[in-house]
């Protein structure tokens, strides 16, 4: 009995070490097979991969995606390549194919910001703002191989701007007073995100970001001419005609366009003129009485040439105004004392309703008499 | 290789092991299983290789439409093919399932080692070529092939030579899909067709060995790179149910055409025989020449693109399509080679079909043309090789998506029935009957109902008496009963007894002639010995009844609820009139 037995485990050890050798030496040649393998089907991956990006580069997009497919069918694993295709595929609008690549490059890499950034704007042309507005802040705080600060401010800029582009104002200033905390310290930063607050209608955090640019570069006329215009349209001409002037002290005005060079030059001009006319309750009295002087004589003669072109026959507007420069000829005489609180408000009142009536019968006023319609409207909307 | 050399091989083997064999070879069974599943994970791996680097060699490292190539290479190697089937490796013509299945059934598990090789050679030729045929059916008989070969020269016995043809297919179809919970399953519902312990542990370690070894080469990632998958809005089930129903009708008209192509081609002199795969090869070729180059080869590439939303719903539809035309004649001509590839390539072409007019015509609903075609692929998976659980799982597994199953089950189980209805014969049943073959259909199996004991189950018609009585007041209550049967039950504290009243009574009278002086008050339970009938439910099959009525003239079927209480009785005659009535 114990002969047979013995017979067995030595055959079915010999069969156990024949069956390990044939393994071992089946394994060594798959290997050695699959190592070649790998090797050249990673080469051609490799060899299609530079064309694709090439011809992405040059902005051959069909080329670029034909290239990177059959780069991907050598090296499926390649995420730049993935990344190439999905991006080739973006530009030749090739959106939803795009969308799932970016999808499935997501999974391996969810913090990536480029990804989410790419998903955002897909989702964006796909009007799916939830999604959109998801991926923004994904990528807003994603990972970005270069320049990570400026790549995040840009994105939350596109997310601010996206959300204004659906109305949702509260949100986009929120994300703009963010970036601006996190904004990388370049003029070019500091203007662009003043011109999303002026978009956000947010005109004092504008001034304040172009004047973060101005500080940065005090010879950046670009940034002290948007400044200055929202200055001057807030009636903060004192401060416009200060930035102004002082930019175009220091700066090369040949940087900028010439209509924005004639209108730096206006907008100086007019901030100058328009403090002469003005007649704040701030102004010493003296200054004021003399300052409303001016205006009556310049709303008058407005009056006049536009009576005389109306003719014979004068709308009742400019009957009643009729009426009240007669009454006021003798404070235009300098017959009567413009000291008194209430005649002098009612003179402003006729300076600026002439301003008004006139502009509306006879055509835009010009010069002062525009300054004057400025004025006339701070004054109706600061009522 | 006939049925006489198999068996001398087997005597030869088993001849110098006696006795002790059946206790070496349950020890061996699952060590072996092991080598088998890292042996044919290894060949498998070639073999794709092999099919990968033919590819590159004969159509070129980025074939397209309008390259010659494309219409000869494919002729040309088709007809090399022909010649090496005919003359070198006549058994490798087939996908593969069937042949592993007749080895299983017919030919004792044996599979030689010649249609290995051609199976390896052959297909991956033909495959690289760009005939429209996949490679995982081929690895299942290689693997199959693999545990052949090992059983025979350890000398298994028969029935362990005849299931280890499975455990290899289990193994080959594993590596292959990088999918071991499908490859058991399909070895399960269409190799097999039965779950059996015994088997089970070896199909399950050869298929994780075989994935493990194909994981160590190709990574551990799915097969397929499936986008993200979410079903959003439960309408979308809707959408998943319309493609069940496209993919049954599609699997319909791919098994019909196969059906009705394949014999016609078959019935072909030899010459012409020879020439059918250089056509097929021309003819699919011709279709890659003229503009759809990816219904060549196992199509895994187009595949991927389908799933990343890559194709107009109009070339997704001509895929689809075309990929039925060129794999039906591909598989036709006698190429070797396998359909699950050209199934799931069907599949996700309809699927993303589905998802394609979806985002057209329904954009609200926000699902990704990728899961659709994932879905697709288990659709046709399901109808037209008719597996249905294999093909959830191998979803499942391919995408390594667990987010799908519900779209999953929901289209796989519309197509199934739909293919069961309008299709009653399986695919593969249909090809064996075309070979003339006819092994068992796992379906038709699966649907079988045996009897159980509650089928055959009549009253208490015999008198019963308890175990605890002496024999006096057994006979006594005997008398009380009165009843006509020949038959009597005992109720034992521990279980029953049956046996004859002429027995009974014949035990009592030898008993009281043998010893007068016996204690007439011992209980009779004591005096029946320790045997009892078998504790048998009415649930359980009916066949189990037969052997034991050589030993019991009856046997009692107990409730599985209340313990002691009886359903009824089963007879010998009983069980055979059961028997006979169900089959007229």
């Amino acid at each position: 009995m114990l002969r047979p037995r013995r017979k067995i485990i030595l055959r079915d050890s010999a069969i156990i070490l024949i069956l390990v050798l044939s393994t071992l030496v089946l394994y060594a040649v798959t290997a050695f097979l699959f190592g070649s393998f790998s090797q050249k089907r990673a080469e051609l991956g490799k060899e299609f991969g530079e064309s694709g990006k090439q011809a992405l580069a040059r902005g051959d997009g069909v080329q670029a995606i034909h290239d990177l497919r059959i780069s991907l069918s050598y090296s499926p694993d390649d995420a730049y390549n993935r990344l190439l295709l999905a991006e080739a595929l973006t530009q030749e609008k090739h959106f939803e194919e795009a969308r799932s690549y970016f999808l499935s490059l997501l999974d391996v890499q969810p913090a990536d910001g480029f990804i989410n950034l790419q998903l955002a704007r897909l989702a964006r042309q796909k009007h799916d703002p939830q999604q959109a507005i998801q991926y923004y802040r994904a990528a807003a705080v994603g990972n970005w191989n270069n320049a990570p600060l400026d790549e995040r401010f840009q994105v939350q800029l596109e997310l601010a701007n996206y959300l204004l582009a659906q109305h949702y104002s509260p949100a986009a200033k929120a994300e703009l007073l963010i970036a601006a905390a996190d904004a990388p310290a370049t003029t070019d930063a500091y203007v662009e995100l003043g011109d999303s607050f002026l978009e956000a209608n947010d005109p004092t955090d504008a001034v304040a970001q172009y004047e973060r640019a101005i500080k940065l570069d005090p010879k950046d006329v670009s940034a002290a001419l948007k400044a200055g215009r929202i200055l001057y349209q807030n009636a903060q001409y004192g401060a416009a005609y200060q930035l102004l002037s002082e930019a175009r002290r220091t700066s090369d005005l040949k940087k900028l366009s010439s209509t924005e060079a004639t209108e730096l030059l206006t907008l100086i001009e007019n901030s100058l003129r328009i403090q002469e006319l003005a007649v704040g309750q701030s102004l010493p009295a003296r200054e004021r009485e003399e300052h409303l002087l001016t205006d009556l004589t310049v709303a008058k003669q407005r009056f006049t040439v536009c009576k005389t072109k109306l003719g014979d026959t004068l709308p009742p507007a400019m009957q009643s105004l009729d009426a009240e420069w007669q009454a006021a000829d003798p404070v235009l005489h300098h017959e009567a004392s413009l000291n008194d609180e209430t005649q002098d408000g009612n003179m402003t009142k006729l300076v600026f309703d002439t301003e008004d009536v006139t502009a509306k019968l006879c055509g835009p006023p010009v010069g002062d008499d525009a300054l004057l319609l400025v004025l006339a409207n701070n004054a109706s909307a600061a009522h | 290789m006939n049925g006489d050399s198999i068996a001398v091989e087997e005597e030869q083997s088993l001849e110098p092991l006696g006795d002790a064999l059946p206790a070496r070879e349950e020890r061996l069974f699952l060590l072996l299983s092991i080598f088998i599943g890292v042996l044919s994970g290894l060949l498998v791996v070639s073999f794709r290789m092999a099919i990968e680097w033919l590819s590159i060699l004969l159509l070129g490292v980025a074939p397209g439409p309008g390259q010659k190539r494309l219409f000869i290479i494919p002729a040309i190697v088709g007809f090399v093919v022909a010649v090496l089937t005919r003359y070198v490796f006549p058994a490798v013509r087939g996908s593969g399932v069937n042949q592993t299945k007749a080895a299983l059934y017919i030919h004792n598990g044996y599979i030689s080692v010649r249609t290995v090789i051609g199976k390896f050679l052959l297909s991956s030729l033909a495959i690289g070529s760009g005939q429209s045929l996949g490679p995982e059916d081929p690895s299942l008989q290689i693997g199959a092939g693999v545990a052949s070969l090992i059983g025979r020269k350890i000398g298994l016995s028969r029935e362990r030579l005849r299931l280890f043809a499975p455990v290899g297919a289990a193994a080959g179809l594993a590596a292959a899909f990088n999918a071991p919970i499908s490859a058991i399953l399909f070895t399960i519902e269409e190799v097999i067709g039965k779950w059996t312990a015994g088997v089970l542990g070896s199909i399950v370690l050869a298929a994780v060995a075989s994935v493990a070894v194909a994981r160590w080469f190709w990574g551990a990632q799915p097969m397929f790179r499936v986008p993200t998958i979410m079903l959003r809005d439960p309408r979308e089930l809707l959408a998943y149910s319309v493609l069940g129903v496209i993919g049954g009708l599609a699997s319909l008209l791919f098994a019909r055409l196969l059906g009705w192509l394949r014999p016609r081609l078959r019935s072909q002199p030899q010459w012409m025989q020879m020439l059918q795969p250089a056509i097929a090869g021309l003819l699919v070729g011709g279709i890659g020449y003229f503009g759809l180059p990816e219904v060549m080869g196992s199509g895994y590439g187009a595949i991927d693109q389908a799933m990343h939303a890559q194709f107009a719903l109009k070339i997704l539809l001509l895929l689809a399509l075309f990929k039925i035309l060129a794999t039906t004649i591909s598989f036709s001509s006698g190429t070797p080679g396998g359909m699950f590839a050209p199934t799931l390539f069907i599949g996700a072409m309809l699927g993303a079909s589905v998802g394609s007019f979806e985002k057209i015509f329904f954009p609200h609903l926000t699902g990704s043309i990728g899961s659709y075609a994932l879905v697709g692929m288990g659709v046709l998976f399901a109808a037209f090789l008719r597996v249905p659980l294999t093909s959830v799982f191998m979803v499942l597994e391919v995408s390594g998506n667990y987010s799908i199953i519900l779209p999953v089950i929901l289209a796989n189980t519309i197509a199934y029935l739909i293919a069961r209805s309008l299709q009653p014969v399986p695919i593969f049943e249909l090809l064996t009957h075309q070979d003339g073959l006819y092994l068992p259909s796992m379906e038709e199996e699966r649907e079988e109902s045996g009897l159980r004991f509650e089928d055959a189950l009549e009253p208490i018609n015999c008198p019963v008496i308890q175990g605890t009585d002496s024999s006096a007041d057994a006979m006594k209550a005997l008398s009380q009963q009165n009843r006509n049967s020949p038959l009597i039950l005992v109720r034992c504290s521990d279980g029953w007894y049956s046996l004859h009243k002429d027995e009974f009574s014949r035990m009592f009278a030898e008993l009281g002639e043998a010893d007068a002086a016996l204690d007439k008050s011992v209980p009779i339970e004591e005096r029946l010995g320790r045997d009892r009938t078998p504790l048998l439910f009415p649930d359980q099959p009916l066949e189990m009844a037969l052997s034991y009525f050589q030993r019991w003239p009856v046997l009692p079927v107990s409730n599985r609820a209340i313990r002691g209480v009886l359903e009824g009785v089963v007879t010998l005659d009983g069980v055979l009139q059961r028997y006979q009535h169900s089959h007229i």
